[in-house]
């Protein structure tokens, strides 16, 4: 019993990274459809495209059945995944790429922050892989949204 | 225009006419006029190898707006109906108005696919799918493709994820197209965010993924009311 009460918390949990994964690609999606800029645009869509990609593979970790020595991860560990406010700004017409990039860049950030949290916690060795290459994707998704905007700035 | 199709196996009840002999055949394509000892030799002599082999050289038609119209074997098709066959070899040569776009971009399309990947069983709907299919064995195959590895692609990839979608809610929405057919657009959904599909283990996140994407997701059972409860205990629970 104990077992299965443990298996329902960690797809419930999943369903968090899951909910938050859908929640960056409505985002992107909707900012490239905004931004005229082709620059902007594209790298909006490759970061929709890999927030999609992102939410398969939490799915499929989430179906796996391979979450039997998974760890519950510790409620400091899940905070990035709590739903508040100030967490996704709407997007407007008035919004600026500068607006866009800024908010991208914070929720890359807390992503980045909530899988390395997760991926030393969850000793689990299938997660931990997933949650380690979520982690190098945002990593490379900070690097990208950084690199466009230094190069917006000159 | 007429563009050539090349042989393969087409559905017996397709074929609902004949190019050049309006008027002188029955439904079961047999002469009306002409039934003199060599017209009904010829027939009984047709039949006859039928029943013993069911082989016969292929006929010709003409596909027009997805129906088959009779060149060449009307003897053959009436002996196809009378031995109840289902599918008959045929030389396929579809004709399309020139005013129709469409239909000669599908069909340019599916002879692409046909001729690089030898593959000739797959069915579509819509045929301007063929696009989005040949793109996926491209990538599939990687370098070249050869007809092993376009089999390849089609046991192992195409056909389990067209079971899958035919188990989902999205042959619900899209109740007008055949599996193949959705494969198609959720491939294009894909390749339009990242140049094709991610790596995936189970089509069935794929399919989850596009349903959302496209708005169409029912709500999912983990966010419902009990478990939305559990999450909010898990965060709020003190060291």
């Amino acid at each position: 019993m104990a077992k299965i009460i443990k298996q329902l918390v960690l797809k419930i949990i999943l369903e968090q990274a899951i909910i938050a994964e859908e929640k960056a690609f409505s985002f992107y999606d909707i900012a490239r459809q905004t931004v005229s800029d082709p620059e902007v645009r594209d790298l909006l869509k490759h970061l929709a495209g890999e927030e999609l990609q992102h939410r398969t593979h939490l799915e499929e970790l989430q179906n796996s059945g391979t979450l039997d020595d998974m760890m519950i991860p510790d409620h400091n560990d899940l905070s990035d995944f709590e739903d508040t406010p100030q967490t996704w700004p709407v997007i407007t017409g008035e919004s600026t790429i500068s607006d866009i990039l800024s908010a991208a860049l914070q929720k890359e950030y807390r992503s980045y922050t909530a899988y390395k949290r997760l991926s030393s916690s969850v000793k689990n060795k299938t997660a931990e892989a997933v949650f380690r290459n979520l982690k190098e994707q945002e990593k490379s998704h900070i690097r990208k949204i950084r690199k466009l905007s230094a190069g917006r700035q000159k | 225009m007429v563009i050539e199709k090349h042989l393969r196996v087409i559905p017996l009840k397709k074929i609902i006419g004949t190019v050049d002999k309006c008027g002188e055949l029955d439904t079961k394509f047999r002469y009306i006029k002409r039934r003199d000892r060599k017209e009904r030799f010829r027939r009984a002599e047709i039949h006859r190898k039928t029943r013993e082999s069911a082989f016969f050289p292929p006929i010709s038609v003409n596909l027009y707006q997805g129906d088959f119209y009779v060149i060449d074997g009307h003897r053959r098709v009436s002996a196809a109906i009378e031995n109840r066959l289902e599918f008959i070899d045929a030389y396929v040569y579809e004709y399309i108005p020139e005013s129709d776009q469409a239909a000669l971009d599908g069909t340019l399309a599916q002879k692409r696919f046909e001729v690089e990947s030898r593959v000739t069983t797959i069915q579509l709907s819509d045929s301007r799918g063929f696009t989005s299919l040949l793109r996926d064995l491209e990538q599939f195959c990687g370098d070249t493709i050869t007809r092993e590895k376009a089999l390849k692609w089609k046991s192992e990839r195409f056909l389990p994820a067209c079971r899958s979608i035919s188990n989902s809610s999205l042959a619900k929405h899209y109740n007008s197209l055949l599996p193949g057919d959705i494969y198609a657009l959720i491939f294009r959904f894909y390749d339009e965010y990242m140049n094709g599909f991610p790596h995936y283990n189970d089509f069935d996140s794929i399919i989850s993924g596009y349903l959302f994407a496209r708005g169409f997701g029912r709500r999912r059972i983990y966010r419902r009311f009990p478990f939305r409860c559990i999450f909010s205990l898990i965060t709020r629970k003190t060291g």
